[in-house]
């Protein structure tokens, strides 16, 4: 490296100082020298004398060292930017080196592991509740639905979710139930010869000779999924139908009330399909995101997750657009849902050769859809969702009894009707700092106003609930809420009835 | 001669302020400031903080050219990544934590991988973005997309 005398500031200044006492002392002995000894001193002349024009050249020499002086400064300035500049260099350049060479550390495999190569997660959710129906006797809904308190255990759903490469991945959840056991298959009915009848699972293992129940199992959703953009994404398979805001956030760990409104239960949307769904979202503008999903599917039907009993395929479309402030939030989304759905029978009609003959039970056309909103500010939540939809029917199955699946004995048919709910949440979350941790408490009221054929009189159902949910850890719900459940053009039940619920719903 | 040493003395007093504007912006500068690092070649232009906050709550998955984002996170319980979530995401731990749990039963996905240094794997992976304390960057290593300062 080039060393340069000049680069410090106490250098130059010492060096302009000796320049200036040479120059000052040799220009002083020149002018004595001039000078006869002991000659007295002449007046002045009127013109520049000699010692003046000496002295003016003098001064253009000191001018002209100093700008020389002033430029090899200059220049040892920009010299030394140019070695900063190349320090930095290298020094970068040693850092990246650093960072390849250390490739085969532990660290850096597993990195490998970022880029998506086998990840495989399981996790899931539970819950528990205790609920009291608080019915009277006289009401329809006595019978219907358990007459004591009674703890459940209701979901216990399991994640395996699995992200192939960068792009293609594969979700599962399944439920795990102790049902059937115990549900009413039937009741009994003297007039028709019908008898009650309750599942029971029990069998015998046969070599300890233990009795147990078995339990049923449910695959709520599973898919592939590839995603090569953030606009684009398709999955197969079988997926919640994305409308609303519940079906999909459908945990009990993520719901505020115990348990989802009706209009989500009682499915005026099919909760799953199966099919493919086109999806994705774009950012128009920073803060505010739509997402967009196509869905093209069997439908509703008995089968529908097995096999389609018609060939007209359900379509269904779905847009949501969600801004996001520091903080505040607001999501507004529809969803429209175009499907038939089919019920067959069938009956061997001849025996040589075999044949079987194919006969439309029920066969019907839907056309609904839904909007949903979702207002948030600090810990206050606002939430509603609206479903409207007409069905119409080309093959009328007979007239079910609602909520009792039990079929009208004198053959009345189901007539094409509307069906309509709404529900409104508004809760607000308050955090509180305890001894044990950060809790979050969020009392809440909701509102639903169902109407599920406004043809029966029995399938309008108004609810109000209240309760509290409080999070202790991040992982854990505690919730209770007390409900009101009317009927109000029904003839059967009579009156409303209240329904007390806790619950301890958990993430794992 | 008089305004030469009148400029001298301006140009003088122009550097010594020069030197105590620089002293002062250094000073503020902190080895706990946090830096929110990117892969060179991401392209996070006009990207702002509230972008950058999706990504790492993985609301928004790819950069403006299309390239998926791989955000990572400190590991949990660390005191880089409990600032990080107060100064980037305005939540706490425990918030966090339930947006996470709250997020894989939503949509069956996972959070973001963890390193105890995330220059490294930044430095390594295409769309990655991560954060580190200013003590331990590099320079030239990784891009820096945004700094949040230390509290005082």
């Amino acid at each position: 490296m080039m060393h340069c005398p000049f680069l410090s500031s106490s250098n130059l200044r010492r060096a302009q100082v000796c320049v200036f006492l040479s120059v000052f002392l040799v220009g002083h002995l020149a002018w004595a020298q001039q000078q006869p000894a002991g000659s007295p001193p002449e007046p002045k002349p009127e013109a520049a004398s000699p010692q003046d024009a000496q002295s003016s050249s003098l001064d253009e020499q000191v001018a002209a060292i100093a700008q020389r002086l002033d430029q090899t400064a200059n220049e040892a300035a920009l010299q030394k930017a140019e070695n900063e500049k190349l320090k930095n260099q290298v020094e970068e350049l040693s850092s990246r080196l650093e960072m390849v060479e250390s490739e085969n550390e532990a660290e850096f495999s597993a990195v490998n592991d970022v880029g998506f190569e086998r990840k495989f997660d399981i996790y899931g959710f539970m819950d528990v509740e205790l609920y009291y129906f608080k019915i009277p006797e006289e009401n329809t809904g006595h019978g219907l639905f358990p007459s004591h308190s009674s703890f459940m255990v209701n979901r216990f759903n399991l994640y395996f979710s699995s992200q192939m490469t960068e792009t293609l991945s594969a979700l599962a959840e399944v439920r795990f139930t102790f049902l059937p056991q115990g549900y009413e298959a039937s009741y009994g009915i003297p007039a028709m010869g019908s008898e009650y009848e309750r599942i029971d699972t029990t069998v015998l293992d046969p070599f300890m000779m233990e009795k147990f129940k078995t339990g049923g199992l449910s695959i709520e959703r599973i898919y592939v999924q590839w995603k090569p953009l953030g606009w684009l994404g398709i999955l197969a398979g079988h997926f919640f139908t994305p409308y609303g805001i519940w079906n999909v956030d459908h945990g009990s760990s993520v719901l505020i009330p115990v348990r989802p409104p009706f209009a989500t239960t009682f499915q005026v949307l099919p909760s799953t399909q199966t099919g493919i769904q086109l999806f994705g979202r774009v950012f128009p503008v920073d803060r505010l995101y739509l997402d967009y999903a196509i869905t093209l599917s069997n439908g509703r039907g008995p089968t529908e997750a097995i096999y389609d009993l018609d060939e007209n395929k359900a379509l269904g479309f779905r847009l949501k657009g969600v801004y996001e402030a520091e903080n505040w939030g607001l999501s507004l989304g529809g969803y429209l849902f175009w499907g038939e759905s089919t019920d067959v029978y069938k009956e061997m009609t001849k025996f040589k050769p075999p044949q079987i003959d194919v006969v439309k039970k029920e066969s019907f056309t839907e056309l609904t859809g839904s909007l949903d909103l979702l207002f948030q500010l600090y810990g206050l939540t606002v939430q509603g969702e609206f479903m409207r939809g007409k069905v119409q029917y080309s093959a009328r199955p007979l007239f079910e009894y609602p909520f009792l699946d039990v079929e009208n004995p004198f053959s009345q048919y189901q007539a094409d009707h509307v069906k309509w709910c709404v529900y409104g949440l508004l809760a607000y979350r308050f955090d509180l700092k305890t001894p044990w941790g950060d809790m979050g408490i969020t009392p809440f009221f909701m509102y639903e106003h169902n109407i599920f054929d406004d043809t029966v009189y029995d399938m309008k159902i108004i609810e109000y609930r209240g309760g509290l949910n409080i999070r202790p850890s991040p992982f854990v719900s505690l919730k209770y809420e007390v409900e009101y459940v009317d009927f109000p053009t029904s003839k059967n039940f009579t009156s409303g009835f209240w329904v007390h619920a806790g619950q301890v719903a958990v993430s794992f | 001669m008089l305004e030469n040493s009148t400029l001298r003395t301006k140009t003088m007093l122009f550097c010594l302020l020069l030197t105590l504007a620089y002293g002062r912006t250094s000073k503020a500068e902190s080895p706990d400031d946090i830096l929110v690092i990117a892969h060179k070649a991401v392209d996070a232009a006009g990207l702002d903080r509230a972008a950058l906050k999706d990504i790492f709550l993985k609301k928004r998955l790819v950069w403006k050219d299309g390239v998926n984002a791989v955000p990572m996170n400190a590991p949990l319980g660390t005191k880089l990544r409990k600032e990080f979530q107060e100064r980037l995401l305005g939540k706490s731990e425990n918030e966090t934590q339930r947006y996470w749990e709250e997020f894989k039963i939503r949509s069956g996905g996972a959070e973001p991988v963890q390193f105890g240094n995330a220059i490294r794997p930044v430095f390594h992976l295409r769309g990655a973005v991560g954060y580190i304390y200013r003590a331990q960057y590099q320079q030239g290593v990784v891009q820096i997309l945004l700094v949040l300062p230390a509290t005082q």
